[in-house]
């Protein structure tokens, strides 16, 4: 089981095995990776956050309890860290256009490619106006399909307070992709064939 | 159970649509893609830090939390089983059910020599009270102080209490009595037994004849040890 192997990776880490705290970064720093370029959309700086993560955990590896996974702990690092240099450069991020213009070279047909980088542009966009506490929410919810409990240990809620956030990060984010996509994006839970 | 109401709470936050586009948004993103050098970067970034471990060391908090609720515990322990020392005797305090009730102490003259005896203190004269003094007699002899004793009267300070009182015999005089009476209430006053101070001077009032008496009587005590000093003066 994951939980007990890093249980003991963590206990030889904390006993000064540097192998085995090694071995806690290949574990979780995709995670944390994944989660830093999608709250600031910009991987140098989703790589520099993931690295001061780990330097944090490493000083604090002392006090790191495996109950029942530190990648919490690490996300909400990550996710303070992120939301500081967010609100350094200010409330607008850059969207990586280069990283956008490589994607879907199997798309059927140039026109379908641009309508599909557009889309996702300006989804990307919509994201980076909202609050970056209410961007997390919204990205862990329905992206990375987090429970409720796991997303408010990374903000540092209540369950309540998350179920909050989600709720109104979704209303807000959808109301922002309809002004920009000028598309009516209905409000309930329907199906478009796709699964969740 | 559980999980259904999990599933419950989050229901009405589900929308397929919303994940649907933001998987869209993040699809096949290479940004996102594993980066097999990450992990080194990472570890290379931890040793270049100069960052070490912060010992956990002993965990103080939940130590001091056992240490204060056995502290409590211990606490309400002792008051629950009168252990400790401090009892409130104040007279006006409510009394519990199963304590007796308050009597009046009676009065005491703890360690006063007999006035009889030869050995008259001298001790100086403290004001008398003004129903003592009458106008155009005199104040009763410095040397005599048996109004004036409350320095030779020994009470408990330590409880509000006062020894019982030297049984009156035949040698005594009322007056004798009386003034015993006086000091030692003003003894219960000073001590803060205001209800034994009460007692005392009302006994002493009743007991006293007069203030004339009184003042007669403690001249007559003088002149009876002027004549002793007489007596051993020529036997010697």
């Amino acid at each position: 089981m994951l939980g007990s192997e890093e249980a003991r990776l963590l206990a030889r880490a904390q006993r000064g095995d540097m192998l085995a705290f090694e071995s806690l970064v290949q574990m979780h720093q995709q995670r944390v990776f994944t989660h830093c370029y999608r709250l600031v959309n910009n991987s140098a700086e989703a790589e520099d956050i993931s690295a001061e993560t780990f330097v944090r955990a490493f000083q604090h590896l002392g006090s790191l309890r495996a109950n029942p996974s530190i990648v919490h702990w690490l996300l909400r690092v990550a996710n303070n860290l992120g939301i500081s240099m967010l609100r350094k450069r200010g409330t607008r991020p850059t969207v990586e256009l280069d990283a956008v213009e490589e994607m879907r070279d199997g798309a059927a047909t140039p026109e379908d490619q641009v309508v599909e980088r557009q889309r996702r542009e300006v989804v990307r966009h919509c994201l980076d106006q909202l609050a970056p506490k209410e961007r997390v929410a919204v990205l862990m919810f329905y992206l990375e399909e987090r429970s409720l409990e796991e997303i408010a240990h990374v903000l540092e809620c209540g369950v309540a307070g998350a179920k909050s956030r989600v709720h109104r990060a979704r209303h807000r984010l959808k109301a922002l992709v309809m002004a920009e996509l000028g598309e009516d994006i209905p409000l309930g839970a329907e199906e478009r064939g796709e699964r969740c | 159970m559980l999980n259904k109401q999990i599933d419950e709470s989050t229901h009405d936050l589900r929308d397929p649509m919303l994940s649907a586009l933001l998987r869209e948004a993040f699809a096949d993103d290479p940004a996102l893609a594993d980066a097999p050098g990450r992990t080194d970067r990472i570890m290379r970034s931890v040793l270049a830090s100069g960052v070490r471990p912060v010992r956990s060391g002993f965990r103080w908090a939940p130590f001091a939390w056992a240490t204060g609720a056995v502290a409590m515990a211990a606490a309400v322990v002792v008051v629950v089983l009168g252990l400790t020392p401090f009892t409130i005797n104040h007279p006006a305090a409510p009394l519990s059910a199963n304590a007796t009730p308050h009597t009046h102490s009676p009065i005491v003259v703890a360690n006063t020599p007999p006035i009889t005896s030869s050995t008259i203190p001298n001790v100086e004269e403290k004001p008398q009270p003004s129903w003592m003094r009458q106008p155009g007699t005199s104040v009763a002899s410095p040397s005599y102080n048996a109004v004036t004793q409350p320095q030779r009267l020994e009470h408990n300070t330590a409880s509000t209490r006062v020894r019982p009182p030297a049984p009156v015999t035949a040698e005594n005089s009322t007056t004798v009595v009386a003034a015993s009476l006086y000091e030692a209430g003003r003894a219960a006053d000073a001590a803060g037994d205001h209800e034994t101070a009460y007692n005392a001077y009302q006994a002493s009032y009743t007991v006293s004849p007069t203030p004339d008496a009184l003042l007669a009587s403690s001249q007559a005590l003088e002149d009876m040890s002027q004549q002793e000093l007489a007596l051993d003066a020529s036997s010697s």
